[in-house]
């Protein structure tokens, strides 16, 4: 990053094939499997490229790129909200249906690993989003209270309660897969 | 990759692989900057002046009607009473556009973007409107 503050355009390309999975995994994770995140991740690094005399040197790359991804993750999840695009069908009385109740292709039609990505995926969907986005940036990307706090704008302290009630709730949605499994 | 010491849950958590950029990331995004960076020719200094005062209407619009009264209304504050339909619809149009005004390179991030969602300002427009869409249901 620094090399690109300074001019090089090449080392810009560089930041974008280092991270561009980084920015497209959480992308994925935080706005479902059918979102469209190839061009929200491209705006995240257009955004890098416009903002770099704001970058401060003090902090991480990560958490400058991934706070703009966030905020575009934000912006998405809010104009879907507006013009009633679910991420997941709803039940009669609006609200998320249950898990069990979503279609799922039969065991034998798919891999058992894709089963699993895809009701993992479901359930980080039924996750309030902050719970969602403090656990895929621990679990997935290793960032650390601090790191998860400055791209919330929470305090690490409120990040710690929001990955305690994540995994909680994931746990609770998640167990009666696993123990169909092991029965 | 799963440790041994892991719970079940973070264990399940490394089965969902999430998703790699394709080949032609790159590709995309210098493509995206070469288009804003190079407007079309002949054309380019009519459409930045058109764009210029396109921008700075809807700018003033939304400021007016926003700063009418004077003073921040907070979003636990706005009953929808004081600003009618039409100033919310201006509200909208502002924040809908804002992509576009960014793309034209007419006004940056610092201008756009942070201005709606900044951290010490907060999302005090996305929660007013939030609030307003509420009260005209």
């Amino acid at each position: 990053m620094l090399a690109f503050q300074q001019g090089s355009e090449k080392a810009f390309d560089e930041l974008v094939v280092k991270y561009q999975n980084a920015a497209f995994g959480m992308l994925r994770r935080l706005l479902g499997p059918h979102a469209m995140v190839e061009d929200l991740a491209q705006e995240a690094f257009i955004r890098v490229y416009r903002a770099k005399q704001r970058y401060q040197p003090a902090g991480k790359f990560t958490t400058f790129l991934y706070r703009i991804t966030y905020n575009l993750a934000l912006n998405r999840l809010r104009d879907d909200k507006r013009q009633g695009v679910r991420s997941l069908p709803e039940g009669e009385d609006g609200g998320p249906l249950p898990l069990e109740d979503l279609q799922e292709p039969p065991p034998w039609a798919r891999p058992n690993q894709d089963l699993w990505a895809d009701r993992i995926g479901k359930s980080l969907m039924r996750l309030p989003q902050n719970q969602r986005t403090a656990l895929v940036l621990q679990h997935y990307d290793d960032l650390d209270l601090t790191e998860i706090g400055e791209i919330l704008e929470v305090s690490p302290k409120a990040v710690k309660s929001l990955l305690h009630r994540a995994r909680e709730n994931l746990r609770e949605l998640l167990q009666p897969y696993k123990d169909a499994e092991t029965d | 990759m799963p440790k041994p010491t892991e719970s079940w849950l973070e264990q399940l958590l490394h089965r969902h692989p999430g998703e790699k950029a394709p080949d032609w990331f790159l590709d995309g995004v210098r493509n995206r900057l070469n288009v804003a960076n190079d407007p079309p020719q002949g054309l380019s200094i009519w459409w930045k002046r058109a764009a210029t005062i396109a921008a700075a209407g809807l700018l003033w619009v939304g400021g007016y009607f926003l700063g009418q009264g004077g003073g921040w209304k907070s979003a636990t504050e706005t009953n929808g009473a004081s600003l009618t339909a039409t100033e919310l619809q201006e509200i909208m149009a502002i924040y809908e556009n804002r992509d576009i005004l960014q793309s034209w390179g007419m006004l940056g991030d610092a201008d756009l973007e942070l201005g709606f969602r900044d951290a010490e300002g907060g999302t005090w427009l996305l929660d007013t409107v939030d609030a307003l869409e509420e009260d005209l249901k």
